[in-house]
């Protein structure tokens, strides 16, 4: 039995055999240095289209365009001057409308702009 | 030319090196690896991807081991994972028998016929130590298993083998 598988049919490759792997070779070189050649750039794409979109959305950028938000947690005072009270609106943004001289004429409230 | 200066001129990207290592082993890769697949077209496919993967692989072989070993490491490792895709291929068949396109021929005659018969766990060992002429360490090496289970799984391939040729 052993003699018989020492003995066992030796099948012979072509002369092309070689030709055929180096061709296949040369062709996966070829598509691997391709691919290289676009994942770097496309890599760099990624991070810097990430970078604008963060910079895009960061507080940073909210504060440039919206301006800084003065957030006061309470009314801070009311101050009394007679009949006359100066009132502090708590506002995510400041402005000049959000400032009221309050006049009590007869216990009749009223709204006199401050500015 | 020395095995191991070719190596080394492989791992600098010589093409010629590559050719003359092809020229050395293609037949006997290829009929190893054709006694494990049973199909010469798939064979041949094989047998060229062992040299592509040893191409762009060199660099990982070690001057410690046998160059002719590692390279049968690499052709038993893609044909047993053939045998492994064939199964799945095998299962789908039983239950959507159109899927198979390509059945496996066997057109082997004597000795190759009821070798092919045999479980491929076996088949492997007996063909690299009866047909490659590999030592029991060398084959443990390949198939990455004890020399033991080398030694026991050819002992029980020879013993399918002969009563598969006493039956006939």
């Amino acid at each position: 039995m052993e003699k018989d598988l020492k003995n066992i049919t030796y099948f012979e490759l072509p002369e092309s055999f070689e030709n055929d792997v180096m061709d296949r070779i040369k062709r996966i070189k070829k598509r691997r240095k391709r691919a290289k050649m676009i994942f770097i750039p496309s890599i760099l794409i990624a991070v810097l289209s990430f970078t604008a979109l963060f910079l895009m959305n960061s507080p940073l950028k909210k504060e440039r365009t919206e301006g800084k938000p003065i957030a006061f947690m309470e009314p801070l005072s009311q101050e009394y001057h007679a009949d006359i009270y100066l009132e502090v609106i708590p506002v995510k943004s400041f402005e000049k409308e959000n400032l009221y001289l309050i006049e009590f004429v007869n216990e009749k409230e009223e709204r006199i702009n401050a500015f | 030319m020395d095995e191991l200066e070719l190596i080394e001129r492989l791992k600098n990207g010589d093409e010629e090196a590559m050719r003359e290592i092809m020229r050395i082993y293609k037949n006997r890769i290829f009929n190893f690896i054709l006694r494990i697949v049973k199909d010469r077209d798939k064979a041949l496919d094989l047998t060229q991807e062992v040299f592509i993967r040893a191409y762009f692989r060199i660099k990982s072989f070690r001057k410690n081991a046998k160059f002719s070993t590692w390279l049968f490491t690499i052709a038993s490792n893609l044909s047993r994972s053939e045998l492994r895709k064939r199964k799945i291929v095998d299962f789908l068949h039983a239950f959507y028998p159109k899927l198979l396109v390509n059945d496996h021929p066997g057109n082997f005659n004597g000795i190759e016929y009821f070798l092919n018969q045999i479980k491929p766990d076996y088949r492997i060992p007996l063909v690299l130590k009866e047909v490659e002429g590999f030592s029991i360490e060398e084959i443990a090496n390949i198939l990455k298993i004890p020399e033991g289970t080398v030694k026991s799984r050819i002992f029980r391939a020879k013993e399918n083998l002969k009563n598969l040729m006493e039956r006939g």
